[in-house]
């Protein structure tokens, strides 16, 4: 009787030692995932602000399917979230007049900001509003947002590349770049664009957007 | 299908296919029905035989309407019963047009109906102008006052246009109409150049091949009828009561388009009034009163009255190419030669 309790009281403590031990450990885990999300959400994002002069916004869409062409817009600001210590963006925010297009021909300029392209009497700007980033590596990433163009709000996702930091003059300055490529017939932009909606009518369906940005710390 | 060829055979041939098909066919029922009248009723004297109606005068802007929704529709590929961009309304302001146009050919006579029609016609107007720019007060690149401010102009002045249009349309059969508001459509074609050669959304092309043929369609059903002798009892083809509503009022409401939607000015302003206007000169048809030129007495005064109005029409869309030939842009992107004369693909 006696060593049958023992038994059981070592047996006891034993069970209860692990069950203390597991849920010590598992508070323990979740603390830390709770601190690295607290971490994440309380990351300083140095704020930093475009500089138009030392950036570019460019596009390119295919001509009856022989060639790329490039154009590109000469106004547009923004704001960047920038985690210094990390090197990694957290938020971006980006306006472009959709009036500043500039496709190095008058007529053509003004065909594309009419009713046929861009209808930029009714849609002046198109923006960009970033929802999440995840860094795939050093300087790279995946920069996610909702894009404003054309009247119509989509998800897109940006491919981040060389993340950089430099400094000017005293001024402390951030870049990177981001490509992404959307349908325009997604935001409503039909014209010329073949009947499989393909890369090989008159113009394409595709838009690739390169965007080159220098931002200097606020 | 080039986009050129889709333009001319959407836009043109089925249309004016449409249009005159239906036309014939309205025109040659009536014709007929009015034969049986006539044998049924031959031993009834005449000052006491009831005098036919205007025949179904409700069919042609009931087509045109119709015909033109087809045509921007196979043109623009698009056709939304809420399109999210102002510039692909135009297909339901004209169906909006083309509705005042129906009731304007099936409702009687009288004061009552002329005051309705008016109004009518100006709140289709004041419709179809709140259609094509609201979008562009929502954005705020216009101003309240110029956007309440320009649909009063458009509704009170654009009827006013419609009226006169349908005044001259009242005192000449499609004989001389046709003819005319066909060169007013191909005179349209400086939309296309105000606008800046905007060629689908804008619908300024479409409306040219879509006014030329359906007007010349018009006058084709007239010369049919002409050989067949259907003008003998029937009455023949005319373009008033309706059809000047939906024509002319596309007019207006293309102008209307190519101002509002063209950034950041269209080119030649002052020239879209003048288009606007063009339609009005037809009513110098009717200056001594409700006369078909052709039978009246006075032939010269019937060809000097078509003369005039000719020359109203010339002189005013004249006027109008001036200013927006003149406010074309200058090629200043470089080099001696204008490479956006290659960008139309076809």
């Amino acid at each position: 009787m006696k060593s049958l309790s023992k038994t059981s009281l070592i047996a006891s403590a034993v069970l209860l030692g692990s069950a203390g031990l597991l849920v010590g450990w598992t508070s323990a885990g979740s603390t830390a995932i709770e601190a690295t999300t607290a971490d994440i959400t309380a990351r300083q994002a140095t704020p930093y602000t475009v500089e138009a002069v030392h950036s570019n916004v460019v596009f390119k869409i295919r001509h009856v399917g022989a060639s790329n062409f490039y154009g590109r817009f000469n106004e547009f600001s923004g704001t960047v979230g920038f985690d210094e210590d990390a090197g990694e963006l957290v938020s971006v925010s980006f306006t472009i007049p959709m009036g500043s297009v500039d496709s190095n021909n008058a007529r053509r300029d003004g065909h594309i900001k009419s009713g046929d392209f861009f209808n930029v009497g009714q849609y002046p700007t198109a923006t960009f509003e970033s929802t999440g980033y995840a860094a795939t590596g050093e300087g790279t990433g995946t920069l996610t947002g909702k894009l404003t163009f054309h009247g119509k709000t989509r998800e897109i996702s940006a491919d981040v590349v060389d993340i950089g930091t430099g400094d000017q003059g005293g001024t402390a300055k951030m870049g990177f770049e981001a490509r992404f490529a959307f349908q325009r017939t997604d935001y409503g932009i039909t014209t010329y664009v073949a009947d499989d909606g393909g890369e090989d009518g008159p113009l394409g369906n595709t838009v690739q957007i390169i965007v080159s940005v220098e931002a200097a710390r606020d | 299908m080039t986009q050129e060829l889709k333009l001319a055979v959407f836009g043109g041939v089925l249309p004016g296919t449409l249009t005159g098909l239906a036309m014939l066919a309205a025109w040659i029922l009536r014709a007929r029905k009015l034969d049986r009248e006539a044998r049924s009723s031959a031993n009834i004297p005449d000052s006491i035989r009831t005098r036919p109606g205007r025949g179904p005068v409700w069919v042609a802007p009931l087509v045109l309407a119709v015909g033109y929704l087809g045509a921007d529709y196979a043109t623009n590929g698009v056709m939304k019963l809420w399109p999210d961009g102002n510039t692909y309304r135009f297909p339901h302001a004209a169906l909006l047009l083309g509705l005042v146009g129906v009731l304007e050919g099936v409702l009687g006579g009288g004061l009552a109906r002329a005051v309705g029609v008016a109004v009518a016609r100006a709140a289709a107007l004041a419709g179809g102008y709140w259609m094509l720019v609201e979008g562009y007060h929502d954005a705020g690149t216009i101003t309240d006052s110029t956007f309440y401010g320009g649909m009063g102009v458009v509704a009170v002045g654009g009827a006013w246009v419609i009226g006169l249009a349908e005044l001259g349309a009242a005192s000449a059969s499609a004989r001389v109409i046709a003819p005319l508001a066909a060169l007013i459509g191909a005179a349209c074609i400086g939309l296309l150049f105000a606008s800046g050669y905007a060629l689908v959304a804008q619908s300024s092309a479409v409306f040219v091949a879509w006014g030329v043929s359906t007007a010349m369609a018009a006058w084709i059903v007239w010369l049919y009828g002409r050989r067949r002798g259907l003008h003998a009892n029937a009455r023949v083809v005319w373009l008033d009561r309706g059809s000047m509503t939906v024509f002319a009022g596309l007019v207006v409401l293309h102008a209307v388009g190519a101002r509002f939607h063209t950034y950041p000015e269209p080119h030649g302003a002052p020239g879209l009034l003048l288009i606007a206007l063009a339609p009005a000169g037809l009513a110098v048809l009717g200056l001594r009163g409700l006369h078909e030129p052709e039978r009246s007495h006075d032939w010269r005064a019937g060809k000097a009255r078509i003369a005039l109005a000719l020359l109203a029409i010339l002189a005013t869309l004249g006027a109008a190419t001036v200013p927006i030939l003149l406010d074309q842009p200058s090629d200043d992107a470089g080099g001696t030669s204008d490479e956006y004369d290659g960008y139309y693909p076809g």
